[in-house]
């Protein structure tokens, strides 16, 4: 995966750099797949790879860029870089090392009438439902929070896009052109009534 | 090494029957269409033209290969490999009988969706790298309409997965034991329908291989065997989803009405062979949709994927959710415990799924 990552930033040709994307988000994907998230995994491939990484390949075909030549100065962001990397990592160290609470088994502690069944649970249940258990439970907030902030880039992106196009623009209305007497038809049934 | 050699057989077993199936799929698409346009049809290699799809296929392996001197090389062979792997992937996760899938993943539907969507980069790979205006445009077209359309295809998916309440394919055909989905859910089953025709770029949304336009799309610049893999990973795809439709909607290898007396002679015809009639139905009902509708517009194909059937399936999956919900029809997902002899037996005297976890789980559950 690492050596993907290199390559997309190492290759002189655009479109490579963009395959060579989506061959890192497959072996993310594989990862998680290889960890038991199974689940995660195919969100991972279908969001990623299958959606995001589409778009990208799109605009970088059309854009009609082949080879970009490699310049000393590319490097000058590489501390910036690194530093985003150390910060990213610091964190994901933090969380795993101060905040490690296990919410799924407390949301079975918690009630009694669950804790019985507890074990059938957790030797029967697919990741999916632990998933979905811990997100609209004890991550129920924050859950809703990300779909707001989805929401809000969405109406962002429309608001940017608009254009108003004067009224009288030529558009065709399928219903009205379905619903109107047919000359054709009409001319007929006058022809049958004489 | 008897692991290995067992599980290549396996592979070999699923595989080889497959692309037997696609290859007769074209001399069935040709033979309907031919009998719809009242002509004969091929009639000429072997009894009643049986043999032509090999015919076919021995040409097109012992064509010259032509390799485009403006091509980029490496994603021009790579395209048609991508697609034609991937149609042969996404038949890994299918349930053809009871507990006769290659593997029974817990993410199946998950998984099919993944690898459709997968699909776009073949094609996109290969109209690219044939560095041709009309391959280009072609792959263009494509990959908008089958992005376009897995978007209302997954949300079709979701309201028949709300219902059957888990991901695992032969679990939702379980699940359908009472009822075939296709009652409760006609409308978006007629949506998926159309919305499977998008997504295989078929006749009428074939516009990606518009012939007055583009001359054939993404695959202008492909002869022998490259052309040879589109058209079994094409082929492939449309059995594949028909396969799927099968699955979500007709009740899998599940026969019509549980009912004693009649079940006793649905159970002469095993489970693979109900799957195998179901699907043959869809496949007829591709060919059918080619022969008789003519092509729609791009931007006619845009407003109904965007704006017809985004929002009804949207609001049928809220729908669908909300009556679940507010009477309490949840399913429980007891698929370790299910033995065939008790499916038997439960489609012979009773008719709801919930008789079926009464009888595993006791009056308990």
């Amino acid at each position: 995966m690492l050596s993907c990552a290199l390559f997309v930033v190492l290759t002189m040709n655009t479109v490579y750099a963009v395959f060579f994307l989506i061959f890192s988000f497959c072996v993310a994907s594989a990862i998680l797949l290889y960890f038991g998230f199974e689940f995660l995994a195919m969100v991972f491939l279908i969001v990623y790879v299958g959606a995001i990484a589409v778009l990208f390949l799109f605009v970088v075909m059309m854009l009609n860029i082949r080879f970009i030549p490699w310049v000393k100065k590319d490097l000058r962001f590489a501390p910036l870089g690194f530093l985003v990397l150390a910060l990213f990592l610091s964190l994901f160290l933090v969380v795993v090392l101060f905040f490690e609470t296990d919410n799924y088994y407390s949301l079975y502690s918690e009630n009694s009438s669950y804790y019985s069944s507890f074990f059938w649970m957790l030797s029967a249940s697919e990741n999916t439902e632990m998933l979905g258990t811990l997100l609209f439970t004890s991550y129920g907030y924050p859950f809703l929070l990300a779909g707001y902030a989805l929401f809000v880039a969405m109406v962002g992106a429309i608001v940017l896009t608009l254009r108003y196009i004067p009224l009288p623009s030529k558009k065709q209305d399928a219903y009205v052109q379905v619903t109107r007497v047919l000359s054709t038809v009409q001319l007929f049934y006058k022809k049958r009534k004489i | 090494m008897l692991f290995i050699l067992e599980q290549i057989v396996k592979v070999i077993s699923l595989i080889v029957p497959l692309l037997v199936a696609v290859a007769y799929f074209t001399l069935a698409e040709r033979k309907i269409m031919a009998s719809i346009q009242q002509r004969k049809g091929p009639n000429v290699v072997g009894f009643f033209g049986l043999l032509q799809p090999l015919a076919d296929g021995l040409k097109l392996l012992i064509k010259e290969t032509v390799l485009p001197s403006s091509a980029n090389t490496i994603l021009f062979i790579i395209g048609p490999i991508v697609t034609f792997q991937l149609s042969i992937m996404s038949w890994a996760v299918i349930p053809f009988d009871f507990g006769s899938a290659f593997i029974d993943m817990d993410v199946g539907v998950l998984y099919l969706l993944g690898i459709s969507s997968l699909g776009v980069y073949g094609i996109i790979t290969a109209g690219w790298a044939s560095n041709s205006k009309y391959a280009f445009l072609g792959a263009l077209r494509s990959a908008g309409q089958m992005i376009s359309y897995e978007v209302s295809l997954g949300l079709i998916i979701l309201s028949v997965l709300i219902i059957s309440n888990s991901l695992r394919l032969s679990e939702v055909v379980i699940s359908q034991a009472g009822c075939w989905f296709i009652v409760p859910l006609f409308p978006t089953f007629l949506m998926f329908l159309i919305s499977a025709l998008a997504e295989t770029n078929r006749a009428p949304f074939d516009l990606p291989e518009a012939e007055g336009e583009l001359v054939a799309g993404y695959n202008v610049e492909y002869s022998a065997m490259g052309f040879a893999l589109f058209f079994l990973g094409e082929y492939g795809n449309m059995l594949l989803i028909s396969t799927f439709t099968t699955i979500l909607f007709l009740g899998g290898w599940l026969w019509p009405i549980a009912n004693i007396t009649l079940s006793s002679i649905f159970k002469l015809i095993p489970g693979y062979l109900w799957t195998g009639i179901k699907v043959s139905v869809m496949a007829f009902f591709f060919v059918a949709t080619r022969a008789v509708l003519p092509r729609f517009r791009y931007d006619q194909l845009m407003y109904i994927g965007w704006k017809v059937f985004l929002p009804i399936s949207l609001g049928f999956l809220l729908f669908i959710s909300g009556f679940i919900f507010s009477f309490q029809l949840q399913l429980e997902n007891y698929h370790e415990l299910i033995s065939r002899d008790q499916i038997e037996i439960f489609l012979a005297h009773h008719t709801t799924y919930s008789d079926l976890l009464f009888a595993i789980t006791g009056p308990t559950s």
